[in-house]
């Protein structure tokens, strides 16, 4: 027994020891990167944040709403530029306020629509900050903002449509 | 004292033996470092996280530490018995602390959890301790994750529920979706914060640190317990929500001001008090005549 007493005694030794140094290192990365981050902040405005298909790429700063008019509808389509994933005070994704409103998402090549659409935008921004994250890094997943086209009741456009018209209004 | 009464046979035993206090420290150091982690990267990272929001997740992570060291450095007659497996996973859950995510260092917490709790059920010290990391890893981040995908379905029920007692307070209540408002120029909206669920995964987290704690087993009167919590968090929650209602400056004072962090704490003592007030009043299992 004492053979085994002193394997278990090394064993749980270099256990301790290596999640010390692990705790050591991360929380030195952990500061490290606040020391270094805080000085050159990321030109946010500058940064690519939406695909709109085509080759049309708009710019954080072009993100703004925009109106549309389609030849479909008496009133406009409402084009947004949201958080996938709202955090805080955000009320982006919050259902619209009539509920007879078509709410549609484009995110990342993908046409949301349905009553599940939010759901269906939630899982899709998960999947690629998770994947970010284990690819270590943090802030690339967050720049990309979804289209949020809120087509009036009654109104028919679809979503490609109005998307076509967004490029439009972009070019 | 403690080498005198141990006797020759029983080196391992000893409380002073080496392995025995390498395994203790090394699952305080694994429990204690994806805390850190995560606070860390929320205090360094986002630039005001609220006051609010540090009290509820600091109590969580707080009450899972301290119930951690008190299994690990109080129970004389259980002691921890890693394996190499063991400490593989505990090394391979530590590679976790250098995710650039706050929640995300809890996966690691979860996967050595499953290990405690699958393949080392048999150890009732690591079984507990699995349960607790378990507990606060749903607590951080599967409940939060959950909530966050499928707020969309769930949250319009609970404002069903908040309009439908609201309206013993507020007769003219009007409850549209994810919409509150009493007056027509003024309206809230319930996001994924205002919800009770996390004050609920919150509850159950303190309840089971408070029970294991005490070295009690999960019986009636505990379940009891953790059922009185729950129901006064989501009544706390209904409260501070309808408080909100009147006008902009009480939506200020009980989202953001001070009635928040008041919220917050009470929300915290009505985790406790209803578990505390079960284990005073349960006889000690030790104490308990055979």
């Amino acid at each position: 027994m004492p053979g085994r007493a002193s394997r278990l005694t090394r064993a749980d030794r270099a256990g301790l020891g290596a999640l010390c140094l692990l705790l050591a290192l991360s929380v030195s990365m952990r500061v490290q990167a606040y020391g270094t981050g805080a000085p050159t902040p990321e030109p946010a405005a500058a940064v690519a944040a939406v695909d709109l298909g085509a080759g049309v790429v708009l710019t954080r700063a072009e993100a703004v709403r925009r109106v549309i008019w389609t030849a479909a509808c008496p009133r406009p389509v409402v084009a947004d530029f949201v958080e996938p994933s709202p955090h805080g005070t955000d009320t982006s994704l919050a259902a619209p306020r009539d509920p007879n409103d078509r709410v549609v998402y484009v995110y990342r090549g993908w046409t949301l629509d349905g009553p599940r659409a939010a759901m269906a935008l939630g899982v899709l921004h998960f999947v690629h900050r998770a994947g970010a994250v284990l690819r270590m890094r943090s802030a690339s997943a967050r720049t990309a903002l979804a289209v949020k086209l809120v087509v009036p009741a009654g109104c028919d456009t679809a979503p490609d449509e109005a998307m076509a018209a967004l490029r439009r209004v972009r070019g | 004292m403690a080498d005198i009464l141990a006797g020759p046979g029983m080196a391992l035993a000893r409380p002073s033996s080496p392995p025995v206090h390498a395994a203790r420290w090394s699952l305080l150091v694994f429990a204690c470092g994806t805390s850190l982690s995560a606070a860390l990267q929320r205090l360094l990272l986002e630039p005001d996280p609220g006051l609010q929001r540090l009290v509820e997740l600091k109590f969580g992570e707080v009450f899972a530490a301290l119930a951690t060291a008190v299994l690990l450095f109080t129970a004389r007659e259980v002691r921890p018995a890693l394996t190499r497996s063991d400490l593989g996973i505990l090394v391979a859950g530590a590679l976790t602390w250098f995710l650039p995510e706050p929640h995300a260092v809890y996966a690691g917490m979860t996967l050595v959890a499953a290990w405690f709790l699958v393949r080392r059920s048999e150890d009732r010290l690591l079984a507990d301790i699995g349960q607790i990391w378990l507990a606060l890893s749903v607590c951080e981040l599967w409940s939060k994750l959950v909530f966050k995908l499928f707020y969309h379905a769930i949250e319009p029920f609970e404002v069903a529920v908040m309009a439908w007692v609201g309206r013993l307070a507020f007769p003219g209540l009007h409850a549209t979706g994810v919409y509150l408002s009493t007056r027509p120029d003024w309206s809230i909206v319930m996001l994924e914060g205002c919800s009770a669920f996390h004050n609920l995964s919150l509850a159950a987290l303190i309840w089971l640190c408070v029970l294991k704690i005490a070295g009690r087993p999960i019986g009636r009167g505990a379940l009891g317990a953790l059922a009185a919590s729950a129901i006064l968090v989501v009544a706390i929650n209904i409260a501070r929500i309808l408080a909100m209602l009147p006008s902009a400056e009480a939506y200020h004072h009980w989202h953001d001001g001070a009635g928040s962090v008041t919220v917050a704490l009470v929300s915290v003592a009505a985790s406790l008090l209803p578990i505390i007030i079960h284990v005073e009043r349960s006889p000690c299992p030790v104490a308990r005549p055979v």
